[in-house]
């Protein structure tokens, strides 16, 4: 099967993928659990989902059952559907197999399945952009500032230079606020860092006083390309402490979502990008953002508590009604 | 047939910038009931809303989103869950020269309980930018405390923009 270019439920090796559930009898219920627990030992680790099917990687459904064909009908485009039918059936994102499936048959398919979606997700998973970041990027820079109450000089020659203070948490610029935002995607070369010297004070004058947050939010999403912080994973629960002030940062429409699935229970980045369906690169980017400014802490050992039940899908439809309505101009 | 209609809910106190926050997105002028204030309020600005905002906004399908604000001063209070019923969520609005706008928050939070527990709420801060305002990581603070993580917002009720995204978060609060 050739998973569609939209779809957007591939997993990495190693990593869990969800699957969800409708419509099927006690027998194919059992014949699939006992698979799923077959593929764990394969390290083609599956879990169910019990609540919002429509966040699951893969659907297996009953078409010959009301439930099986309402999630059918309730399903995403790009989400992947194994369907169990009496007849063939040809679909977008669908496999159909005819009834009766058993053990063997399951484990044959979705160990197939986890391949094509691992593999796919292999390559999504290599850097979503290209890497604006230097070696040394503006992030890591801002970050290290924050971090050891550091103080720094960021300087583009002929242009203006930013003074960092990582114990006040601002930034004195000469630099107008634009060119201070070019600053974050500029090549290696284009500006150094060094210690203010004795004596060396901010610039006065003409300058723009910005919230280090700020500049350090608008750094980690230009410079994650996609790639974790050192020192983090994404199978540590995380916690969203507070809402970033999303009216005064640059944000992607997914980083909502993020927020909203972060705010409601504690979640492993993997576990976070798969019951959202926004992409891991996304995902990893707004986990830097959020954590650089301090909005995310590692949950300790507490367990994702279950999702809440999704809306009815009339209520969904109106919600994506009135967002398109009020659509974002960034 | 009818249109289907739905609502969503504007609170705060008095100057928050209800009405201005629902003009700046509605389709239609928000119809008001403001009169002269004769109490405290006078202070704050010259009329003052006594039984609702209304406007709406309308959607492809034909579906009219009804975008009511509740009267601030408190003893209208009697018309909030009047207002309240049957919304979709609860846009709460702070205005941040208040003396004390922490303890505003928590009044209304605690006065719509109800409605966010079964809906959601979002919180916009007006006035952010006016001098020795309380800064935003105070609100944060104390909705950390009472374990509400609920989206606070720096807004300039005036910029169509802050609201949208204000209304988009409690889309996504509400599972969109």
């Amino acid at each position: 099967m050739a998973l569609s270019p939209d779809n957007e439920h591939s997993v990495p090796h190693g990593h869990t993928l969800y699957l969800a559930v409708a419509g099927l009898g006690d027998q194919d219920r059992l014949a699939l659990t006992t698979a799923v627990k077959l593929l764990a030992h394969d390290g083609k680790p599956f879990a169910l989902l019990e609540a919002q099917p429509r966040r699951a990687h893969l659907l297996v459904l009953d078409a010959d059952h009301r439930e099986g064909r309402e999630a059918l009908a309730a399903a995403r485009p790009g989400q992947v559907k194994l369907l169990l039918a009496a007849e063939a059936r040809i679909g977008r994102n669908l496999i159909a197999v005819r009834k009766p499936v058993d053990i063997g048959r399951f484990r044959d398919l979705l160990g197939r399945l986890y391949e094509k979606m691992a593999a796919q997700l292999s390559r999504q998973d290599a850097p979503a952009r290209p890497a604006a970041a230097t070696p040394v990027d503006v992030f890591r820079t801002l970050l290290d500032a924050r971090h050891q109450r550091r103080r720094l000089v960021l300087e583009v020659a002929g242009a203006g230079s930013a003074w960092i203070d990582g114990e006040a948490g601002s930034v004195t610029s000469t630099l107008d606020t634009a060119a201070l935002h070019r600053l974050l995607t500029r090549p290696a070369g284009a500006f150094t860092v060094r210690e203010p010297a004795p004596g060396e004070r901010a610039p006065a004058g003409e300058v723009q006083v910005t919230s280090l947050s700020t500049l350090l939010w608008d750094a980690a999403l230009a410079c994650s390309g996609g790639r974790l912080l050192p020192g983090h994973d994404t199978e540590t629960p995380v916690r969203l402490k507070a809402w970033p002030n999303f009216t005064r940062h640059a944000f992607h429409p997914d980083h909502l979502k993020l927020a909203a699935a972060l705010a409601r229970a504690p979640h492993t980045l993997a576990g976070l990008a798969a019951a959202t369906g926004v992409p891991l690169a996304t995902t990893i980017d707004f986990h830097n953002a959020a954590f650089a400014v301090g909005l995310l802490e590692r949950a300790g050992d507490d367990a994702p508590a279950a999702a809440p039940p999704a809306p009815p899908p009339s209520r969904r439809g109106l919600l994506a009604r009135i967002a398109r309505r009020l659509s974002l101009r960034r | 047939m009818l249109a289907a209609t739905e609502k969503i809910i504007f609170t705060g106190p008095v100057g928050a910038g209800k009405t201005t926050a629902i003009g700046a997105i509605a389709d239609t002028p928000p119809v008001g009931t403001d009169v002269p204030c004769t109490d405290g309020a006078w202070a704050l600005k010259s009329t003052t809303t006594v039984a609702m905002d209304y406007a709406y906004l309308l959607l492809d399908d034909g579906t009219r989103v009804h975008l009511y604000g509740t009267p601030g001063q408190e003893r209208f209070d009697f018309m909030w869950s009047i207002l309240a019923r049957g919304g979709i969520g609860l846009v709460l609005l702070v205005n941040c020269d208040h003396p004390d706008p922490v303890a505003q928050m928590e009044f209304y939070l605690d006065a719509f309980a109800d409605f966010i527990r079964e809906t959601g709420v979002v919180i916009g801060l007006t006035r952010s930018d006016l001098a020795a305002t309380v800064p935003l990581e105070a609100f944060q603070a104390r909705l950390l405390e009472r374990n509400q993580v609920v989206p606070v917002f720096e807004i300039d009720a005036r910029n169509p923009e802050d609201v949208k995204v204000l209304i988009h978060a409690l889309l996504a609060v509400l599972g969109h």
